[in-house]
């Protein structure tokens, strides 16, 4: 019997996925398995809806995945810059890992075209994170993918 | 390098850690002259900001000498001498334009973590847990420090090194809380706290106009502090009853403008205290509100409370019902230093504000814990213990 080695940060990962599964927490909206279509995923972007339009169509971070999903601009209102929307094509309303990068791209690209990088955090890290830590990179490992826009 | 480093609960280590480098083309690298304990720590410490990993350089107020320089930074070269803004700001979004700089949409790089608390991200912020941005902090040789031509700010020659160091965090914090607060001339002001925090609002209260400002405390080192560097009133709040010295004082009315400068760990001598240090031990809330609970019974109608001491989540026994039927304001904030920087700087070259009295214990970064130690438990009238790397 082959006995397989589990990565702490692997099974924290998945306890997360099971967890937020238990309570509810999801980032598909709410009947879209009925409807079977998926809810915009949107950003607003302090740039000119001109600017924001040329970047996506360009080589941005959401042209990884341009057939895959279809994106809309428009302008914010209270000139608070452009609204950035994309959300998966497919009818099922794509799965939670394309919705996670959907989000993680509109992050990156909004980043990019405000001050032009992506902040990085520091980087090694801890060397001794312990058990803990271990569970936090699991959590942070998710973190530009999930939460509001 | 040597950086002071969290290991856990109430433990802290000097250890070897990598040097920071250039990361992105807005970075440069300062080497740290002098970087200070501050009241929020205290938090990691004790354990109520849990994303921590063993190994975190802590430390958030800091000013040193610029070494690196990214590609893209402009305002900065090496060997200028800098104070740095705890919180960083990419100077490019919607908050950073409109001077809400701790708010700036792209500098937390974990920001799921606080969307999740909160609702939305605030910006990162130098060495306060991976939910903050996962930045490495200032209690180390040398500390990275992006977008640095909107943190980082030349110190003027008439202002020195200690001084200067205050005006990264504790100054700047306690200038906001008075500003965003809404002192005007005439107001009369109570600031719960007598730390570096607390004094800095007392101090921006009155060079803002306000003709009574109150500091309340216990720690009579911290009062006199208080009487002799910002010539502010006192109440020791063990000896008296706060909410009633405040009525009469005021004539009745309450404070204009009431500051909570204390933050989730907050201390009193009532059965208060015990309930929520229980619950706050058993995780039913994650904060002691007791200040904030007594600011907002004490303010005058029609008043305003800022919220400047750090608070984590979920309080209990909030009154609500103070703050609807009295129309008080109720606002807070983390540092939106950029903002104030700039004109804090001038008046401290003008001997306008001192700080430097905070530094009451200045030690050598290996003796980090001791510092934290006697920070923590107010030995020795410790009000910062400041580490020069």
């Amino acid at each position: 019997m082959s006995r397989a080695v589990i990565d702490p940060a692997t099974l924290a990962g998945r306890a997360i996925d099971t967890v937020l599964g238990l309570v509810g927490r999801t980032d598909r909206p709410a009947g879209e398995d009925d409807t079977g279509s998926g809810r915009w995923l949107k950003v607003t972007v302090y740039r000119a809806p001109d600017d924001v339009r040329t970047a996506v169509d360009g080589t941005g971070p959401l042209s990884r995945m341009r057939h895959e999903i279809e994106v809309t601009v428009r302008p914010a209102p209270g000139d608070k810059g452009t609204e950035l929307a994309a959300r998966p094509t497919a009818p099922d309303g794509g799965s939670v890992d394309l919705r996670r990068a959907i989000r993680g791209a509109l992050r990156e690209q909004k980043s990019v075209l405000e001050c032009g990088e992506v902040v990085q955090p520091s980087r090694p890290g801890s060397s001794h994170p312990g058990p803990a830590g271990q569970v936090l990179r699991a959590v942070t490992s998710r973190a530009w993918g999930e939460g509001r826009l | 390098m040597k950086a002071l480093c969290w290991e856990g609960v109430n433990r802290l280590a000097v250890e070897r850690v990598p040097d920071p480098r250039i990361q992105n083309a807005h970075d440069v690298i300062v080497k740290v002259r002098y970087t200070t304990s501050c009241g929020s720590d205290l938090h990691l410490l004790d354990g109520y900001i849990p994303a921590m990993e063993a190994g975190d350089v802590i430390g958030h107020e800091f000013m040193g000498e610029v070494v690196e320089v990214g590609p893209e930074v402009t305002k900065h070269s090496v060997g200028d001498r800098v104070v740095v803004v705890s919180f960083i700001g990419c100077g490019s979004c919607w908050y950073c334009d409109n001077d809400l700089w701790s708010l700036c949409d792209n500098t937390n790089t974990n920001p799921g973590i606080t969307q999740g608390l909160w609702g939305q991200d605030p910006g990162g912020i130098f060495g306060y847990s991976h939910a903050m941005g996962g930045f490495m902090g200032s209690h180390a040789e040398y500390v990275r420090v992006p977008f640095a031509d909107h943190g980082a700010f030349t110190v003027p020659e008439e202002v020195d090194d200690l001084t200067a160091l205050f005006a990264s965090d504790g100054l700047p914090t306690g200038w906001m809380g008075a500003h965003l607060g809404g002192v005007g001339p005439g107001d009369t002001v109570a600031v719960w706290g007598a730390g570096g925090v607390g004094q800095m609002a007392a101090h921006a209260a009155m060079l803002l106009g306000a003709e009574q400002v109150v500091v309340i405390d216990r720690l009579p080192e911290r009062l006199g502090m208080v009487q002799q560097h910002v010539g502010a009133e006192t109440i020791d709040y063990t000896a008296t009853d706060v909410g009633a010295e405040l009525r009469e004082r005021t004539g009745g009315r309450g404070p204009d403008v009431c500051i909570e400068a204390v933050g989730q760990e907050s201390a009193t001598n009532g059965p208060e205290y015990l309930y929520d240090k229980v619950k706050q031990q058993l995780r039913l809330e994650n904060d002691r509100p007791i200040a904030m609970r007594e600011a907002v019974m004490a303010c005058r109608k029609g008043g305003s409370v800022f919220a400047l001491g750090v608070f984590a989540g979920l309080v209990d026994k909030f009154p609500l019902g103070a703050l609807m039927n009295k129309g008080l304001t109720l606002r807070g904030a983390q540092q939106h230093g950029q903002r104030y920087l700039p004109m804090l700087l001038d008046r401290l070259a003008r001997g306008e504000i001192s700080t430097s009295h905070l530094a009451t214990h200045v030690m050598a970064l290996d003796e980090g814990p001791r510092g934290y130690d006697m920070f923590k438990n107010k030995e020795d009238g410790c009000v910062r213990a400041v580490f020069q790397p």
